[in-house]
């Protein structure tokens, strides 16, 4: 019997990883847990018949303590917000795959109660001064319970990227990840999401919802949505699910709104490049901003274009060598305007090598470069002393905002633009992951750095980068 | 750049002469003084703006300095931007599903 009750915990570790075996592994999880309550309560029947009514009652406490404590945390101490409830009764629930799930039920149950600041600093205070990712996802709850949805799910999602993260933080960060998506109709993201997550209840569920929105081929069928549906908590809020979705509604369209905008004459270009950079600035977007230098590029790049406006401006009484000047200036004013739309839209840099497309695509890779050094030598100086350390999660979040803001500037530019700023990266971030790595025994973060480091080492084909990064990621992560 | 558009202001042509441009301000600000005719609005690119004195003074003024007006050439005459598409609209998502589901604040 023993045996069979510790066969549940590889049991829901093997349904989190296999989707196919979800269902048939939870019936035999239900089955093992209704055939040891049903033999203990008849055993226990059977001991208050033959007079041994202590033996039965140490039966019954025995039956509670691997039934009950699940079910008293998700019933009471987590929807009543109370965190150190939940934080004991974690320990005793055969559910936890390590020491991590008391902060991350407690976490919950502060969330749920607003996160009031006496708990989040009695959980945070209880987590191991090495950020891993248990540390992760209770900061995200807690930061949902505060409000702050954007930065919860920016940190889970972050999960990703850990090394090892831990059974119990990816389930948890897995089904609040699945809610999130659901929640704002993200049902592309949930598809994604399952190379990446482990399935959990309600996530297995809300997947097959997702596939059944998407119209993809290969959404469940009713039974085995029914089956998923079965094996999920929240059931009744979620029994809508089981019906076939509607196919999504078309774009409606009222005619009476959408006013045809006029079109410039064809042959005027310059009138065409004006309205492109007025459409441009009015709804940025990369491609309206990559449609404006098209169209400028054809009244600027016109050989005959300089000559007219100098013409132009003898005409209007500039002398020439005033004239030239306020010509270059006009050129300059629409190059400066083109780049803006460029960086701000993250559209693709134009391509060509002469010409107004070169000239914004340097003054754009310039803007980039310029923006990402400045955040490189502020991260760069603090790690070398002069800015302090940050708390170890905000050290975290600081990485995050860094690596997004790396990977959407060079985005634009490809593998060339990259080329460029990946050196300034390599040094500022190099030198965190030696700190966090040897001053502040951070090896899971730093790990991370790394190994983001060395990918993007790969990707342009820096060698010594590649050879120092591998060489940093192969370093065995001592145990905490 | 082209919600300042000093032709689009004036209501005049890029052609127009120094001396029509004259013409026209002086003939606003007096309409605009009297409030006569529908004078208090002109359409930029950027859809109906009003038109103000002072608009109409550093329209002119901005016309009148042969570098500004070069400049302004450039830019004059955007038709205004092409209505933006409508949204794809996507299947709708669980109202409240973390709530409803037990996480985050009651």
């Amino acid at each position: 019997m023993s045996l069979l009750l510790r066969a549940r915990r590889p049991l829901w570790r093997a349904r989190g990883a296999d989707r196919r075996r979800f269902v048939p592994l939870t019936v035999i999880v239900g089955l093992i847990e209704g055939w040891f309550v049903g033999t203990m309560l008849s055993l226990t029947v059977a001991l208050l018949l033959i007079g041994a009514p202590i033996v039965a009652a140490v039966l019954v406490v025995m039956t509670a303590w691997l039934i009950m404590p699940h079910w008293l945390i998700e019933t009471l101490a987590i929807p009543r917000g109370w965190h150190r409830v939940a934080w004991h009764l974690a320990g005793f629930d055969p559910r936890s795959d390590g020491a991590t799930w008391p902060a991350l039920v407690a976490a919950r149950a502060a969330a749920r109660a607003g996160a009031p600041t006496a708990a989040a600093t009695w959980i945070t205070g209880r987590l191991p001064e090495r950020l891993d990712g248990a540390g992760i996802v209770v900061h995200a709850l807690l930061a949902h319970g505060a409000g702050d949805r954007v930065d919860a799910r920016r940190l889970l999602q972050s999960l990703a990227a850990l090394p090892s993260p831990g059974v119990d933080a990816e389930r948890v960060a897995s089904e609040w990840l699945a809610l999130d998506a659901a929640e704002r109709g993200a049902w592309r993201e949930l598809v994604d999401g399952i190379a990446t997550w482990p399935a959990t209840p309600l996530r297995y569920l809300l997947e097959a919802v997702a596939l059944d929105r998407l119209g993809l081929p290969r959404a469940p069928g009713a039974a085995r949505r029914w089956l998923r549906w079965l094996v999920a908590p929240a059931r009744l809020a979620t029994w809508r699910y089981l019906r076939t979705a509607a196919p999504p509604p078309s774009p409606a369209t009222d005619d009476a709104a959408v006013v045809e905008a006029p079109a410039p004459p064809a042959s005027d270009a310059r009138i065409a490049a004006a309205s492109a950079l007025v459409a441009a600035t009015a709804a940025p977007g990369p491609e309206r901003a990559a449609a404006a230098v098209a169209a400028w590029s054809v009244v600027l790049d016109d050989p005959a274009w300089r000559p007219a406006q100098l013409a132009r401006a003898a005409a209007l009484g500039l002398d020439p060598l005033l004239a030239d000047r306020t010509v270059t200036a006009a050129r300059d004013g629409v190059t400066a305007r083109l780049v803006e739309l460029i960086v701000l839209s993250h559209a693709p840099l134009p391509t060509g090598d002469v010409g107004l497309a070169a000239a914004v695509r340097t003054g754009a890779r310039r803007r980039i470069l310029d923006g990402l050094e400045v955040a490189f030598d502020r991260l760069h100086g603090r790690v070398a002393g002069t800015g302090g350390a940050l708390a170890m999660i905000d050290e975290w979040r600081e990485f995050l905002a860094i690596r997004d803001a790396y990977e959407a500037a060079v985005a634009p530019g490809g593998v060339e633009l990259e080329r460029v700023a990946f050196p300034h990266a390599d040094i500022a971030l190099g030198a965190w992951t030696v700190a966090l790595w040897n001053r502040r025994g951070q090896h899971l973060a730093s790990h991370a750095i790394t190994t983001w480091l060395f990918a993007r080492a790969r990707e342009v084909g820096d060698v010594a980068a590649v050879e120092l990064h591998g060489r940093n990621r192969a370093l065995t992560i001592p145990d905490a | 750049m082209s919600d300042d558009d000093p032709f689009a202001v004036l209501g005049v042509a890029v052609t127009a002469t120094t001396r029509e441009i004259e013409r026209e301000a002086q003939k606003l600000l007096g309409m605009l003084a009297l409030g006569v005719g529908d004078v208090g609005t002109y359409l930029s690119a950027a859809g109906p703006r009003p038109r103000t004195p002072e608009a109409v003074r550093a329209a002119a003024a901005q016309l009148r300095d042969p570098r500004q007006r070069l400049l302004a050439e450039l830019m004059a005459g955007a038709a205004p931007p092409p209505p933006a598409p409508p949204a794809p609209v996507a299947a709708p998502g669980w109202p409240d599903a973390l709530r409803r589901a037990g996480w985050g604040p009651r």
